[in-house]
């Protein structure tokens, strides 16, 4: 692409002559008569490369064009025609801007010459100065990669950290910082973290010759982490070092302690039953014990209550494991707690009756509607009202109060039975905790019911208290918000 | 043998009374003197006023290591330390066990897996004791 020159001079004929000279060497050359002209024909079309200018002109002289120019594009070329008289005038327009200036009288090559030296000089300019914001370019984003990553890697919650080939550590991010000392600056060997097992890892990272990644679980105080560690690689080679992942699964293993209790809890609840059963049914068919026949027949129906019992136990199971899991969707209608209360007392009552126990009621309101899943509540309700039966001896009495106000309905299950010391009431709700004495040895329970009841209470946003004393008695109350009450909450 | 062995006490704990039942049923057979008890504290007061000649306990009653305490709380007891012990339990392996790590201070004799048939029973005790 050919380059464009203005040259500007008073002088027709010597505007003119440059025209020549230069468009021969297949310049672009335009002209102006002045430094106003020059600025205004610039400012229309700013591409111009060079301006070859006079420095005597009327309405505005070279040297204030130079400054004008020069203000607008530093890196046009600017070239001076002066005479030789003239020459600390020259040097002061170099100042301002010019590149060089061309004494007068000059020839023809004189003059190329200078445009063509000029026009190099500010080609090499130029490409240096491209080249700079390349790199100055690559740099920022450089930088930028590494603080995106730097950035990443301290707002990970895991601790990461690179070892070297000579096991120094020589990055870790700040979740690893709360495990080294801050203070230390990298590198540092590997064995200053004070982090069991770590060394021997990440050599072994190191010096395998597969692509091994290993992993270990490593106690560091009362916190267990996982460590990952895999080796740095360049194609091929050996690995340059190793990089490790530390993840804080402490909650997890909670969790799993946890669980595995609990798994070892249902164990033993269902296998006692089983074995209990197994032996049972052993003794009947070997006859170690001799052939009681009415002793056999209690083992049978010993044996049936057992099984009944560990068939609820299941169920009952299954129900907290749906209620944890989510899995227990409550189906709310309107519900009346009075019915429900008479029915269940009703149907009670000759079980009651059978043991001796006198099961009465005192409903205190017609009807009572509350916002509820019927079989939950059913469940409830008769739960407490079983186990009241169960834990009294015969001649006892149990009684069902329910009260309704406007706000919530309380159902009291109070019974006259053997109680509970301060320390059992405390537990009486927990998985699987039952009262073991010689009075509540033969009691067929899973150690469940109660857990669940508390559960299904509290998923109606409901409450219940247990309150006890030893050979006197028990009293469980439930407390469940109204229709009223959970429409104007 | 079945007039030696009346006068041979043996204690059963057990926090289920169908067990202890079925377990008594077998020992009377045999013309043992047996007494029962559904937990660790009634355990251990029967195991100083009856003087057993051996224990049979349950593990897991009222908490998860309750045998285990009474068995600790027979040994470090003067006229009980002596008494052979013999421990039932429906969960073997799933429950962490802890012996004293001295081996010196073992507190049970020896352990059966639940459900133990009568005549096994009956025979460990007679083993216990010979």
């Amino acid at each position: 692409m050919p380059q464009k020159i203005l040259v500007v001079d008073d002088e027709l004929g010597m505007r003119e002559g440059c025209r020549r000279i230069l468009s021969a060497e297949g310049y672009i050359v335009e002209t102006a008569e002045d430094g106003v002209a020059a600025l205004e024909r610039f400012q229309a079309d700013p591409t111009f490369d060079v301006v070859i200018s006079d420095l005597k002109m009327p309405r505005m002289g070279g040297m204030e064009l130079i400054e004008k120019l020069h203000a607008i594009d530093e890196d046009i070329l600017l070239l001076v025609i002066t005479a030789y008289a003239a020459i600390d005038t020259a040097v002061e327009a170099t100042k301002r801007g010019a590149y060089g200036y061309i004494p007068k009288p000059f020839t023809p090559d004189e003059m190329l010459l200078h445009v063509r030296n000029g026009l190099e000089k500010r080609a090499l300019h130029l490409e240096a100065r491209q080249l700079r914001l390349e790199r100055e370019q690559q740099l920022l984003e450089v930088a930028f990669e590494r603080s995106k990553s730097t950035t990443i890697l301290n707002c990970m919650t895991d601790g990461v950290l690179v070892v070297n080939r000579q096991g120094q550590v020589v990055l870790r991010n700040q979740a690893l910082a709360r495990l080294l000392p801050e203070v230390l600056p990298l590198p540092i060997p590997v064995e200053t973290l004070e982090i069991p097992e770590l060394p021997e890892l990440v050599l072994e990272v190191i010096e395998s010759k597969e692509a091994l990644i290993a992993s270990k679980e490593i106690q560091i105080g009362d916190c267990t982490y996982m460590v990952n560690a895999a080796p740095v690689r360049e194609s091929g080679s050996e690995a340059l070092g190793a990089v490790a992942v530390l993840r804080d699964i402490t909650a997890l293993k909670k969790l799993e302690v946890a669980k595995s209790m609990f798994i070892s809890m249902v164990a033993h609840e269902l296998k006692s039953p089983l074995a209990t059963i197994e032996s049972s049914l052993n003794l009947i068919l070997s006859g170690a014990a001799g052939d009681d026949p009415a002793r056999n027949q209690h083992l049978i129906q010993r044996s049936l209550t057992r099984a009944a019992a560990l068939r609820t136990l299941i169920g009952d199971l299954l129900n907290l494991t749906a209620i944890e899991t989510g899995n227990f969707v409550l189906k709310r209608t309107k519900v009346d707690v009075s019915q429900i209360t008479r029915s269940l007392v009703d149907s009670l009552t000759e079980k009651a009756t059978e043991k001796g126990i006198t099961l009465s009621l005192d409903c205190q309101a017609e009807s009572c509607e509350i916002l509820a899943d019927t079989n939950a509540i059913t469940s409830v309700i008769s739960n407490l009202i079983d186990n009241a039966i169960k834990y009294t001896p015969t001649g006892g009495q149990v009684t069902v109060t329910l009260q309704c106000n406007g706000t919530y309905a309380k159902v009291s299950v109070k019974d006259t039975g053997i109680g509970m010391a301060p320390e059992e009431l405390a537990r009486v709700f927990d998985e699987f905790y039952r009262v073991k004495n010689q009075q509540t040895a033969t009691i067929a329970g899973t150690g469940l019911g109660l857990t669940l009841v508390r559960r299904l209470v509290e998923m109606h946003q409901g409450r219940i208290d247990a309150e006890s004393t030893p050979g006197v008695g028990s009293t469980f109350k439930v407390k469940l918000p109204t229709v009223a009450s959970t429409q104007n909450a | 043998m079945k007039t030696e062995n009346k006068t041979i006490k043996v204690l059963l704990i057990d926090d289920d009374a169908d067990l202890l039942a079925v377990n008594e049923a077998v020992f009377l057979a045999r013309g043992f003197n047996i007494q029962k008890a559904y937990n660790g504290n009634e355990g251990f007061e029967l195991a100083l006023s009856f003087k057993p000649d051996v224990i049979v306990t349950d593990v897991m009653m009222s908490t998860n290591s309750e045998g285990f305490d009474l068995a600790r709380r027979l040994r470090s007891t003067e006229g009980t330390k002596e008494i052979p012990l013999i421990m039932l339990t429906s969960v073997n392996d799933t429950v962490p066990f802890t012996y004293e790590p001295d081996g010196k201070f073992l507190p049970v004799d020896r352990f059966l897996e639940k459900p133990v048939a009568p005549e096994t029973l009956v025979q460990e005790v007679e083993k216990i004791l010979a």
